[in-house]
């Protein structure tokens, strides 16, 4: 439940409605490059999924990083269908558009719309980035926080760096840098600067503790930037591995495994099927070292100079890279080199942003997949409010043999009524398990089993529920496109991958 | 004007009519105080128990100086004592009998004379709905009061002390504080004993079922409720209906699931010309029990009541008697003859209930090993079902079908009480065992002799606990336990040498 609070607590730290005053600044040099970003916005519907509602409007920071890139959150542009960028002292904000954005890592770069926004930009000096801070230097947060239209600057002192979750994402976890000055709504994806260089972007915060922000601090972001160097961005790697934390702690446990005190090292739990390491690493395994470096026995090595999860390593990899773990299997140490490579398409825990969640609509019941938006839509006290199976999933998906490969989890969202499925009511907000007795795993499955079965009746089997579904599939036929018409289903599936790069919006529309 | 009518209110309500004192005032010979000190179990450390409450119920005289009342009351019951009305004496009482499942008991003061004089309340029959009632409740030590109710419904409900569904009355009431086994009458008889209460409805257990307890424990042997053992889901679907074969009407009521040891399970003889093995199938379509039909929603046909679902009707048989089915098995129909089995909540996995009785725990170095039960989810309030821990209330919800001899169990780490022993591991709370040195854990017994036939590693005996649902191990070895175990028994103040494993 812990892990729970943690996100309920920490804020997006996007404003909703236009800020105004400010103060002087000294960094004359640095704030010419500093932009406030405006964004119109629409999102999908997680209930009816070929919706998308209707427009809201936030703000946040981006900064000039040259080669007419403007780096900002991810959650600032997330779902945008407009976006203006504007200079601090700039009259006239200029349209601008998404060029890549990390949901995972939130970070984004937008680039001007037009020509004269992209020589505009040409004129600009680039920020340029430092190293990861240390702990107790002071840093400057610059942006547009809530509360004035100017230009604001924050100083703060860092005062933690480690592996925590991302917000934005809802279940990704990065490194990531606690700085103890006000970090507001608004100044979502601005610069934090040590001296001239930027060593961080301020994303998000904790709300109940004053004056808590954090930071993305510069080993994700040139991350990110050397992930699209190619064109295209892959995303961080998922290791899929579940560990138990101080286990050789234990005396009684380091001596069944021969290590001596001071060994250090942490003992894999699960690997999930569908990661890059699966196979190759095992339940059972000792992590000792992960490229070399020492893991203690509380999972933390050293890097540059602090101590953070092991997993830090891993996670700033580029797919492609080598990742060389020693663990102790079998009384015998051994080196396993595993490639960092995507992992196979499954569940994933945690939000979805995407032109549309992937949705099937038959005989006017509505199947879509599990995702924290999903379960959101049960309100801010969802994780008790929302349906168990939808919660146990949730959290136990990747560990419940039944479900821990699927691509997707289905879950029944709406009856869209008519005559065909009348009796579905009983079913809503349930996982669908099985078409005929046949397991489906995946939306597509889900459309073939329903679509390409041979039988007259389709029977829908659910998690936890000896009730099945049964429709007319000759019915179905008859009544799918007065029903699809009537309730304005267009259209009536949707399959790309939930984690799909966002079409260029304002390019789309304007 | 206005003050008039205050007065005149306030004098209504509570002067009450002639006949109604004078029933009062009769009952008030017929009924007493049952004052109960209660010991629960702290579920949350099982060796010891919460702190002492006290808690006052009604019960009814009967003849043969009995006095009956709910299971309830007398549940974790460490004192009962009896109060007269008009008396402040209070009297010493025991338990005679008690059917959790149906949440009666019996009751009778240690000394017999203390009732002399008291004359035992007759028995009424079962009301029709809108029946006007009047429920009797303690105003003070001293004096009963009385609170008008209408039936409003009858169902079937979980009873308060089991998970058994039990035939029970949902009655309107304008007052809320009832639900301690207060006596409903009419026409001066007993015809129900309130259970429990949500804002104004008071849930009671009619007469009839009074009756069934009470002619049941002056048999020889007391044979219970009955269960069919089976899980029913609606019909209503015309397509399942077509699919099924069971016609375009609105008969007949799908067997969703058949439990393992239930009755639908274990079977009887076929009778008639049909043929079938006695025993219930999925997608069996139920038509008629005992020759009555069987609706697509489970409901069958009461003279008194009209539609009442289906377990209502086997709320009147007895643990051991048979019922006549009429199926629709594809496509033909069967007739069964089925044997009833006395329903046993605690056949299932997650504990029902376990009053008066230790909780089976179990600590061996500093992890405490409980059974799963509904007291310990409990624990955490009225949303406990929202709220408890996600993965033991997913097997609570789904992991919890009867078992065939009802011994399995689900055994957990409560929580690690934290000991160098355990260094490392102090964090695990609620986790689900799922082996122990390579197999299934089924109950703490089980969980005892598992850990006596530990793994040996370099001549050092060591148990591997794996545990759920994300499979985290602990591997301790025995080699200082006993040191360990006194240390934390010191500690923590556990005094019970049983709650320790000895190798």
């Amino acid at each position: 439940m812990a892990e729970f609070r943690l996100l309920l607590v920490c804020g997006l730290l996007m404003a909703s409605s236009w800020s105004t005053p400010l103060w002087a600044l000294s960094l004359t040099a640095l704030r010419a490059s500093v932009f406030k970003i405006q964004v119109m916005s629409d999102e999908p519907s997680l209930i009816e999924p070929w919706k998308r509602m209707l427009s809201s409007q936030g703000s946040g920071t981006g900064f000039y990083i040259g080669d007419g890139r403007i780096l900002t959150n991810a959650h600032v542009v997330a779902n945008a269908s407009f976006i203006t960028i504007q200079r601090d002292g700039d009259s006239t904000p200029m349209p601008a558009v998404i060029r890549h954005i990390a949901h995972d890592a939130d970070l984004a770069l937008l680039e001007p719309l037009d020509d004269a926004g992209k020589k505009a930009l040409t004129e600009l000096s680039p920020l340029t980035f430092g190293a990861l801070p240390r702990l107790r230097t002071p840093v400057s947060t610059i942006g547009f926080p809530l509360g004035g239209e100017q230009l604001s600057v924050t100083d703060g002192v860092v005062s933690r760096v480690s592996y925590r979750r991302y917000v934005h994402h809802g279940s990704a976890q990065h490194l990531l840098v606690q700085v103890d000055s006000a970090i507001n709504p608004g100044n979502s994806g601005g610069p934090v600067v040590q001296g001239n260089q930027v060593v961080g972007v301020a994303f998000q915060s904790y709300a109940q503790a004053e004056n808590t922000g954090y930071i993305i601090p510069t080993p994700v972001i040139s991350r990110f930037l050397r992930d699209i160097e190619d064109g295209r961005y892959q995303g961080h790697p998922d290791d899929g591995l579940t560990v138990t934390d101080w286990a050789i702690l234990n005396p009684s446990t380091a001596a069944f495994y021969r290590l001596k005190q001071g060994d250090g090292g942490v003992k894999i739990t699960h690997v999930d099927l569908w990661a890059p390491t699966a196979g190759l690493l095992q339940s059972g395994d000792i992590i000792l070292a992960i490229d070399g470096q020492s893991v203690g026995v509380d999972g933390k090595v050293n890097f540059s100079g602090e101590r953070v999860d092991f997993r830090v390593i891993f996670d700033l990899k580029l797919i492609g890279d080598q990742c060389r773990f020693t663990v102790l299997r079998d009384g015998l140490r051994r080196d396993v080199t595993v490639a960092v490579l995507p992992a196979r398409e499954h569940h994933v825990t945690g939000n979805i942003y995407a032109r549309h969640p992937r949705y099937f609509v038959y005989g006017g019941l509505v199947f879509t997949v599990l995702s924290r938006n999903l379960l959101r839509t049960w309100g801010d006290k969802w994780y008790r409010d929302a349906p168990l199976a939808l919660r146990y999933l949730d959290s136990f998906a990747s560990y419940d043999p039944e479900y821990a490969n699927n691509q997707d989890i289905i879950v029944l969202v709406k009856r869209l009524p008519d005559a065909v499925n009348a009796y579905a009511t009983g079913n809503m907000f349930r996982v669908v398990k099985a078409v005929d007795g046949k397991r489906v795993g995946s939306i597509s499955d889900l459309i073939s089993a329903l679509e390409g079965g041979a039988s007259e009746y389709a029977v829908i089997g659910f998690m936890g529920s000896q009730d099945p579904l049964v429709l007319s599939r000759s019915q179905v036929k008859a009544r799918n496109s007065v029903i699809n018409q009537k309730y304005g289903v267009a259209p009536d599936r949707w399959l790309t991958a939930a984690d799909e790069q966002p079409l260029v919006p304002a390019r789309e529309r304007s | 004007m206005k003050l008039l009518i205050a007065l005149l209110l306030c004098l209504n309500t509570w002067i009450a009519p002639a006949s109604e004192a004078a029933v009062r005032s009769r009952l008030e010979d017929q009924v007493v105080r049952l004052l109960v000190t209660k010991r629960e179990v702290d579920h949350s450390a099982p060796w010891q128990n919460e702190d002492v409450t006290q808690q006052a119920f009604l019960a009814v005289v009967l003849p043969a100086g009995e006095l009956l009342t709910t299971a309830y009351a007398v549940a974790n019951a460490a004192f009962l004592e009896i109060q007269r009305f008009g008396s402040s004496h209070r009297e010493e009482a025991e338990l005679i009998f008690v059917d959790y499942e149906a949440d009666l008991a019996l009751v009778r003061p240690v000394l017999p004379k203390v009732l002399l004089g008291m004359k035992p309340l007759p028995l009424g029959e079962d009301l029709p709905l809108d029946a006007h009632v009047d429920i009797y409740k303690v105003r003070d030590a001293y004096q009963l009061s009385y609170v008008p109710g209408t039936v409003q419904e009858v169902g079937v409900v979980m009873a308060a002390t089991s998970a058994y569904t039990m035939m029970s009355y949902n009655l309107k009431v304008q007052q809320t504080g009832l639900g301690w086994a207060e006596p409903i009458l009419a026409h001066g008889k007993l015809v129900a004993l309130t259970t429990g209460q949500d804002q104004n409805f008071l849930r009671a257990v009619p007469v009839s079922m009074i009756k069934h307890f009470l002619n049941d424990r002056h048999d020889q042997n007391y044979r219970g409720f009955p269960a069919l053992g089976v899980e029913l889901a609606p019909l209503t679907s015309p397509d399942l209906r077509r699919m099924l074969h069971a016609g375009e009407g609105e008969q007949g009521v799908r067997v969703a699931d058949v439990f393992a040891g239930g009755a639908a399970s274990v079977g009887a003889s076929s009778s008639g010309a049909s043929t079938g093995d006695g025993k219930l199938q999925v997608d069996d379509v139920i038509l008629a029990i005992d020759d009555q039909p069987v609706s697509d929603q489970g409901y069958v046909s009461h003279p008194l009541w009209g539609k009442v679902p289906l377990r209502l009707l086997l709320n009147q048989h007895f643990g051991g008697d048979t019922l006549r089915l009429k199926i629709l098995r594809q496509e033909r129909e069967l007739s069964l003859v089925v044997n009833l089995a006395r329903f046993d909540s605690n056949k299932s996995p997650v504990f029902a209930y376990r009053y008066d009785q230790a909780e089976p725990h179990l600590i061996f170095g500093g992890f405490v090993f409980q059974e799963l039960s509904q007291d310990y989810l409990r624990q955490w309030g009225k949303d406990w079902r929202d709220i408890a821990p996600i993965d033991l209330l997913y097997l609570f919800n789904s992991q919890n079908r009867p078992t065939a001899d009802g011994s399995q169990r689900i055994v957990f780490i409560s929580r690690v009480l934290a000991d160098p022993m355990n260094r490392g591991y102090s964090d695990i709370r609620h986790k689900r065992v799922a082996t122990v040195n390579g197999k299934e854990v089924t109950s703490i017994a089980s969980l005892r002799a598992l850990l006596k036939s530990p793994v040996i590693s370099d001549g050092v005996p060591y148990s591997r606990i794996k545990l759920g649902p994300e499979g985290d191990e602990v591997i301790m070895d025995y080699q200082n336990l006993n040191a360990a175990h006194s240390r934390i028994a010191k500690t923590y103040e556990i005094k019970s040498p049983t709650s320790f494993f000895t190798p």
